[in-house]
């Protein structure tokens, strides 16, 4: 089963610390960790650090992977490809960016087999300047998938999805975590999904981490305050789910 | 991704793709049968009229034609054919590469001013047989030309590292570099005398003229280094086109591979150039017609691109002695005048969007 923690992480751009000293205790294979925060909190740089996208402090340990060069997958945040690429063919390309040299017929099956998997494969043939920014959310995610990560970063996947599709796409998500031992870090915005599909959460704001443990822990009034400077209360819905309900902000 | 976290879904992204692929064989094997007639056109052209048979037959039985004939087709017409025919691959695969790793359709090596200063280059020698190259002996012009291309590349490399410079800048830049060298240009034709003015316009025109077999091999060598390492490349390069942020999530190590290819394409722009002077339109036309045909996958779009620019160059070579009888006109002159009204036809009759 593979394991992440971080310790101390830190990165500097120029003169300005963007994160300083994150340190996520052991995340391990199977769990949804749910990244919150501000705007310009520093998740997007916190993926990019553990993706090892950007210099800095600190370290990033991978435990049971099994290429630990490969293990990782990171999906960054607001692809607006102009290239002339069919949705199959930008699939493979991540596929191929893993796999030999050669084109071989597992390639295009397991293109064929995430596509499927992620409902978009009525979709192979378009091209992605034609894609809406669902769809292309989605194809991103495909682009994660393919490469058979066990550890996924993905940087608010769902801004751009509608509701049905946010469901959907969450609950594909918790369901890869669950069957492939796969352990998934997403950065969110609607505290709602992270209550429901994450088990841990971790809240970042100015660069620091506030908060990381298992949701309900985390997902409190006093931390939501403190963060993001509102009024909010977790209640039990008529069918005992929790749900989020912001009052006001601060 | 498992079998259990997907639903059962018709495979047929698969088949489509694979149907995909073949056409765009089909398009690579139609432009290099349309080459190879360029090329027989070509060396069929010339003052002295023969036979495409006969051409045909010289070509793959030298020892059993006449004798002039035999001299005309392989000493005299043969090197500049195929200079043509290296010279619009190299162009254009340096303008697809350029415009792949600056992500901008503008791009090529004439619009970021390696041509301009390897025009520079060459006019020093011309002018005043300025020696940026020690021991260049015959080579002084192509090796002056050559030298300022690539400080030219380093230059725009340079700007690239810089902090917050973006893929904009950079084009900026390449364009104040045109200006820059063509004003320099201009200041060297000032001083220089009458005959070498001469030589500097008809240089900047660009010429096959004056090929000779060596020539012919120092640029064919260019092609032959460059072209397996962007083959070997072509699905990071490929990646490339998705964006910076989407390539670097991919583990492509983004700003080495452009330092890479920035290099490598000025050599392959250079070395043309410095040989038969300024073609400035293959390496952004036929890039872009070819992607037209086949795609972002360079896997396609660099041959296409290579098949493009030389048959370009091809048809450009045979109009240029055929437009003035008896006398052969700078090709860089046949080269835009050809290939921006196809360029624009292919634009306004698509009818989508090439970028």
């Amino acid at each position: 089963m593979v394991a992440l923690s971080t310790f101390r992480l830190g990165v500097m751009f120029g003169a300005r610390q963007v994160l300083r000293d994150v340190t996520l205790a052991r995340c391990n294979g199977g769990e949804v960790v749910a990244v919150i925060g501000p705007n310009a909190a520093g998740k997007s740089t916190l993926f990019r650090r553990i993706a090892g996208l950007v210099p800095g402090s600190g370290e990033c340990r991978i435990e049971g992977a099994r290429d630990p060069g490969r293990a990782i997958a990171y999906m960054p945040q607001g692809q607006t490809a102009t290239a002339v690429l069919t949705v199959f063919e930008a699939v493979l390309l991540a596929r191929k960016q893993i796999s030999r040299w050669h084109l071989r017929d597992n390639d295009l099956t397991e293109v064929d087999l995430v596509l499927s998997g992620l409902g978009i494969a009525h979709l192979a043939d378009e091209e992605l300047p034609e894609l809406s920014g669902g769809q292309r959310q989605l194809v991103g995610l495909a682009q994660c998938l393919v490469r058979n990560p066990q550890v996924l970063l993905l940087d608010e996947p769902t801004s751009a999805l509608d509701l049905h599709r946010q469901l959907e796409v969450m609950r594909g998500i918790r369901n890869l975590a669950l069957d492939n031992g796969m352990l998934v870090l997403i950065a969110l915005h609607d505290l709602n999904l992270a209550l429901k599909f994450s088990d841990k959460v971790a809240v970042l704001a100015e660069g620091t981490l506030q908060a990381f443990g298992p949701t309900a822990d985390v997902l409190t009034s006093e931390i939501l305050a403190k963060t993001f400077r509102v009024n909010a209360r977790v209640e039990a819905c008529s069918r005992g789910m929790p749900h989020l309900i912001v009052d006001d902000s601060i | 991704m498992s079998d259990a976290s997907i639903n059962a879904a018709p495979i047929v992204g698969r088949s489509t793709y694979r149907a995909l692929s073949s056409r765009r064989h089909f398009v690579l094997v139609a432009l290099s049968f349309a080459l190879c007639m360029a090329f027989v056109g070509d060396v069929a052209t010339g003052p002295a009229s023969y036979g495409v048979a006969d051409i045909v037959r010289t070509l793959l039985t030298p020892a059993e034609a006449d004798a002039q004939m035999r001299v005309i087709v392989w000493s005299i017409r043969m090197p500049s054919a195929l200079m043509a025919v290296v010279v619009g691959m190299a162009l254009a695969i340096g303008g697809a590469q350029i415009q792949t790793i600056l992500n901008n359709p503008l791009a090529s090596p004439f619009t970021l001013g390696i041509s301009a200063g390897a025009s520079f280059g060459a006019a020093l020698a011309l002018a005043f047989g300025v020696a940026l190259v020690p021991l260049a002996g015959d080579y002084v012009i192509a090796a002056n030309a050559f030298a300022v291309a690539m400080v030219t590349a380093l230059l725009i490399h340079l700007a690239s590292l810089r902090r917050g410079a973006s893929i904009q800048t950079i084009v900026l830049l390449g364009i104040a570099l045109v200006f820059s060298f063509n004003t320099a240009l201009a200041i060297t034709q000032y001083f220089a005398d009458q005959q070498a003015v001469a030589a500097i316009v008809f240089w900047t025109m660009g010429s096959l003229t004056k090929t000779t077999w060596p020539k012919l091999a120092i640029t064919a060598l260019a092609l032959c280094l460059t072209l397996p390492i962007f083959l070997h490349r072509r699905w990071q390069l490929t990646a490339l086109r998705l964006g910076e942020a989407q390539a670097a999530s991919f583990g492509i190590p983004v700003r080495r591979l452009r330092l890479e290819t920035l290099i490598l394409v000025s050599l392959l722009s250079a070395i043309p150039v410095a040989f038969v002077g300024t073609i400035g339109f293959i390496g952004l036309v036929g890039p872009h017609i070819a992607r037209m045909m086949v795609g972002e996958d360079q896997r396609f779009l660099l041959p296409a691109s290579a098949l493009t620019g030389a048959l370009i160059m091809s048809l450009s070579s045979v109009l240029a002695k055929i437009v003035v009888p008896g006398a052969a006109l700078p090709i860089g002159i046949v080269t835009a005048a050809i290939g921006l009204p196809v360029f624009l036809y292919l634009i306004l009759k698509s009818g989508r969007e090439i970028w």
